[in-house]
């Protein structure tokens, strides 16, 4: 017995589940392996499986085997040479796909068999290296128990094939109850495992790309954006940014300010000021921004967007973050550069908006928002007709009041494409999004000599209520203006229609599920993508708070200290601020779990007893001399006399339930399928 | 033997990896150093796991050979140089787990079964062979018990005293048979006489004093009379096997070979004799079996041949009481 071809099922299993999230993972959007790539190594995968599967003894002669790997190696060094040893993930997964594929063919001996297992762990940590995506665990416990099952599947082969004497068997193997109690004890040492191991690093997490449909859906805030860039983006439900008050009870900032604009021209918006004077921060962490004690905390997980930008509420006075920070003369603060990986700060709030940006230039010439590029005579006549001699902060209100009140929003980009788009938007279409409104505003205002930028951000956050922080998505970008009032500063106005802002989204079942889904993400990438040093010392210490304020209870009461601003930390466990919700999710998600396994169970146990059990029960319902004693030939002959129709059925039934019971043998795989058949025309046919 | 009751009967005999396991050993370090290396969380993970099914590994194995109870059952009869096969009997006296792939074996040399899966609390049966090359007193201390399971990474032993003890009866050794010597030794014909036993000897008139149950019906119905038969004495049914164990030293081991070659003879024609319903003797320098037949004879005569040592040239010398005897000399 040399089971060759179980082992070679049972590896091009394996071969196959390996490489299934390589062109989902980083670095995206092509992935780490190209798609046509992975269909032909599944396809040429199949046909092993095939010929594995009949028996087939045909292999790859050796000497093929040479000729391959000499075609490829050419190629293989021309994909190293265009890397330029930057990326060498992408050739060498490729070179392992394609070694894979000729030692599944080729193999011959049992040693060759473990040569290919080898190649496919190989695989296998490629393919877990390379992803940041929370069903990475469910591959990896897909892997690891198909990996068992090989390995266990090997060893029983092994032993069979070298003892010649066996007992005899007085039960079937529960093989598949063995791997789920293996894989069940090995995920439960391994979390331990996972979390004490020593960090030595910093944790290196490959940044989350950005959406699937590229860059143009994603709201970036470069030094640059079109007209229509949030309009577009407005339709992407990706995370942007995630962020959490410290105090429960506190309601999330409303906007949160990315960059401001100053110059507009050839239908986009785009920075005048040089970048940028680097923020002092008092701590390493810690850096104020307006003179002023802040009334409530929050922190912020940044998903990495594109852009430098440090996305802040416009109500910020404090930040702290690691790193450097760089602020520009229009308030927006950025960093150095731009992140790849999800940033975690935490930000003081003051009681109201808090505009770093100092005041304009007196001389309207070398005043950025102040430029006049984008009004025209027409524009400019508008504006005068609005508003006439009024207050500066008066006139602002009322175009503000005007553009909200007078156009409709839309997120048609009709005459986007026009040579004046906002004259158009005015005086046209009096549709547009949130940009034409914002920039029609800045115009007017200019027009009218009044200081404005144009400013893109974030409105408003959708609340997740299973962790009770709150989500602001890439639809939730938006534009808004920022205007000089002597004697107040700068001041925020939005005039796009209240129907046009990002709204709260309804609460359906998709956005259950979003939400579901984004907290199993978050907590991901904080708790296990991030995970190192710090948060193992975070944990440490509040085990130990944990140990001893166990006995506190039992010993001596001592003095609290006084509450005070906690000092920023990294990312850390938050094993106090476990919310109910998250138990009762894990137990609805276990009795889901239970239910299906219950179900599965049923299922797999079916025989010929039980559906002839069915069988009677249904006939009692139907004739009232059947019951539990009635014999099974005795029911034959009711359902005949009763129900002729079914007596055919009934008596394949009978049959194989008297070949189950009293023969003492189980019923193979077409009988059990016959029984099945026959209960369920039998159930249509009695009821 | 209170000390063989005190003994553990299960005792470890220690965890040696596998190719597989030592392979697998070698891949969690390489994973370790380039999750350690690179500060990947996701290559982390992959290492956890690996630990993981490595103490997985371990525990169950060793849950795997724990909790059992071994019973090795001999054949009747074990001939040396001859395979004999032992019925083993593994109960699992776990109360929460089954037990899968055990390998067990008697003795180093003996073949090993294969129990692919005994259930909590069931046993499972099945044989083992075992050659003995020299006839003699054995004794199996212990069974031993393997097992790969559940992966293959370890090889856990365990050995399980169970205390056999079993007699090895020398090889049978074909020889002519009934080996006759010179002239007189089987004076077959000349010594029929009257007895007890079971062959005809002869028939005659009833006299006063037969007894009424050997009247020979048929014989009497034909004559007219009543016929008493007579029967052949017992003895005239025996033999006496007279084996040589003395040697001279100064041979060496091809002596001992050639008394081991006598003493496989004597077993054959002791037990042809035997099956032929002789009474047979077994008259060695050091041992006698008196005379006697069936299977407790049978059994008699190979556990003194089983036993049977050599002696020296000086025993006391060999004298048979029978009329008949079979001599083997060395």
């Amino acid at each position: 017995m040399t089971f060759v071809r179980e082992k070679r099922l049972l590896l091009g299993a394996l071969a196959f589940l390996a490489v299934l999230p390589l062109p989902f993972n980083e670095p995206r959007p092509q992935g780490v392996v190209d798609l046509p790539f992975l269909f032909f190594y599944l396809l040429l995968l199949s046909i092993f499986l095939r010929q594995a599967h009949l028996g087939s003894s045909w292999r790859l002669p050796t000497w093929a085997m040479n000729v391959l790997g000499l075609v490829y190696l050419p190629v293989f060094l021309y994909e190293l040479r265009s890397v330029g040893g930057s990326n060498l993930v992408r050739p060498m997964i490729r070179l392992l796909m394609l070694g894979l594929l000729a030692k599944l063919f080729s193999m011959k001996k049992d040693e060759q068999q473990w040569q290919v297992t080898v190649l496919i762990f190989f695989l296998f940590i490629g393919a877990m290296a390379t992803s940041v995506h929370p069903l990475i665990l469910v591959y990896l416990i897909g892997f690891v128990v198909l990996a068992m099952c090989l390995l266990f599947r090997f060893m029983h082969f092994h032993l069979l094939a070298v003892h010649p004497s066996v007992a005899p068997r007085t039960r079937p193997m529960p093989v598949r109850r063995l791997l789920l109690v293996c894989t069940l004890f090995t995920v439960a040492i391994s979390v331990p495992l996972f979390t004490l191991m020593p960090r030595l690093h910093a944790p290196y997490v490959l940044g989350r790309g950005l959406p699937l449909n590229g860059g143009g859906l994603s709201t970036g805030f470069k030094d640059e954006v079109s007209l229509d860039a949030v309009g577009r983006v407005r339709s992407n439900n990706a995370v942007a940014l995630r962020l959490k008050m410290e105090r429960k009870q506190a309601a999330p900032p409303l906007r949160y300010r990315a960059a401001a604009y100053e110059v507009f021209e050839n239908k986009s918006w785009s920075r005048a000021l040089e970048l940028r004077d680097r923020l002092r921060s008092e701590t390493p962490t810690f850096f104020r921004l307006v003179p002023e004690r802040p009334k409530e905390k929050m922190r912020i997980w940044l998903e990495p967007l594109g852009g430098s930008n440090l996305i802040l509420p416009v109500e910020a006075v404090s930040v702290e973050v690691s790193g450097r920070l760089y602020a520009d003369a229009s308030g927006s603060v950025n960093f150095l550069t731009t992140p790849r990986t999800m940033r975690e700060y935490r930000v003081g709030l003051g009681s109201e908006e808090r505009l770093l940006s100092a005041a304009p230039a007196s001389d309207p010439r070398s005043e950025p928002t102040l430029d006049r590029r984008g009004i025209t005579p027409r524009i400019a006549s508008l504006a005068e007709s609005l508003v006439g001699n009024l207050a500066p902060a008066e006139k602002a209100r009322r175009i503000e009041r005007h553009l909200a009140d007078s156009y409709e929003y839309s997120l048609d980009l009709v005459g986007s494409d026009a040579n004046d788009p906002i004259s158009h938007f005015l005086f046209t279409t009096r549709s547009g999004h949130c940009e034409y409104f914002a920039t029609a505003m800045v115009l007017m205002l200019r027009a009218q000599g009044i200081p404005a930028r144009f400013v893109a951000g974030f409105l408003g956050a959708e609340l997740n209520p299973l962790e009770g922080y709150f989500i602001v998505r890439h639809s939730s970008a938006h534009a808004w203006v920022e205007a000089y009032l002597p004697g107040i500063g700068w001041k925020t106005f939005d005039p796009t229609p209240a129907a046009g802002r990002p709204g709260a989204a309804r609460p359906d079942l998709s956005l259950m599920l979003r939400q579901a889904w984004d907290y199993l993400q978050f907590r991901w990438d904080r708790y296990v993508m991030a995970y190192g040093s710090l948060e193992q010392f975070g944990l440490l210490l509040r085990l130990r708070q944990f140990v001893s304020g166990l006995w506190q209870n039992f010993g001596p009461s001592e003095t609290t200290p006084e509450a005070g601003p906690a000092p920023f930390q990294a990312p850390r466990f938050e094993l106090s601020r476990i919310e109910l919700q998250q138990p009762l999710l894990i137990a609805a998600i276990l009795a889901l779990l239970g239910v299906l396994a219950a179900a599965w169970r049923r299922r797999s146990r079916f025989s010929a007893t039980r559906a002839y059990r069915d069988l009677r029960a249904l006939l009692a319902r139907r004739d009232p001399e059947v019951s539990e004693t009635t014999a099974p030939l005795r029911i034959y002959d009711r359902v005949s006399s009763r129900f002729p129709e079914a007596a055919a059925s009934a008596q394949s039934l009978i049959q194989l339930y008297l070949l189950e019971s009293y023969a003492g043998q189980g019923l193979a795989k077409d009988e059990t399928l016959r029984a099945r058949q026959a209960l369920r025309r039998l159930r249509s046919l009695l009821r | 033997m209170s000390d063989t009751a005190a003994a553990p009967r299960l005792v470890p005999e220690g965890i040696r990896p596998t190719k597989v396991g030592v392979w697998f050993a070698v891949l969690t370090l390489v994973v370790g150093i380039a999750g350690t290396n690179t500060g990947n969380n996701a290559l982390y993970m992959v290492l956890a796991v690996m630990l993981a099914t490595l103490a997985v590994s371990g525990l169950l194995s060793r849950n795997n050979v724990r909790h059992l109870e071994v019973e090795v059952s001999p054949p009747a009869e074990l001939f040396a140089e001859s395979g004999a096969v032992f019925r083993v009997s593994v109960k699992n006296r776990g109360r929460y787990s089954s037990r899968w792939l055990l390998v067990v074996s008697v003795s180093d040399d003996s073949s090993s079964t294969l129990f692919p899966y005994i259930p909590k609390l069931e046993s499972s049966e099945g044989t083992i062979e075992l050659t003995f090359e020299k006839r003699g007193l054995y004794n199996l201390k212990a069974a031993h018990l393997a097992t790969l399971f559940p992966l293959g990474f370890f090889r856990k032993g365990m050995r399980h005293a169970i205390d056999c003890e079993v007699l090895i009866y020398p090889r049978l050794r074909r020889c002519e048979w009934p080996p006759l010597e010179s002239g007189s030794s089987l004076g077959i014909l000349d010594s029929r006489r009257r007895g007890w036993g079971h062959e005809l000897h002869s028939l005659r008139a009833l006299r006063p004093g037969d007894d009424p149950r050997r009247i020979h019906w048929k014989q009497s119905a034909r004559t007219g009379r009543l016929i008493f038969m007579e029967r052949e004495a017992e003895e005239n049914r025996r033999i006496s096997i007279v084996l040589d164990n003395s040697l001279d030293l100064s041979d060496g081991g091809r002596a001992q070979e050639r008394l081991e070659k006598r003493i496989g003879e004597a077993a054959f024609t002791a037990l042809e004799y035997l099956k032929s319903d002789y009474q047979v003797e077994l008259i060695t320098r050091t041992t006698r079996v008196p005379f006697g037949n069936g299977s407790r004879q049978r059994k008699r005569v190979l556990k003194a041949l089983a036993m049977l040592e050599a002696a020296p040239p000086n025993a006391r010398p060999l004298s048979a009481d029978g009329v008949r005897e079979v001599r083997f000399e060395v």
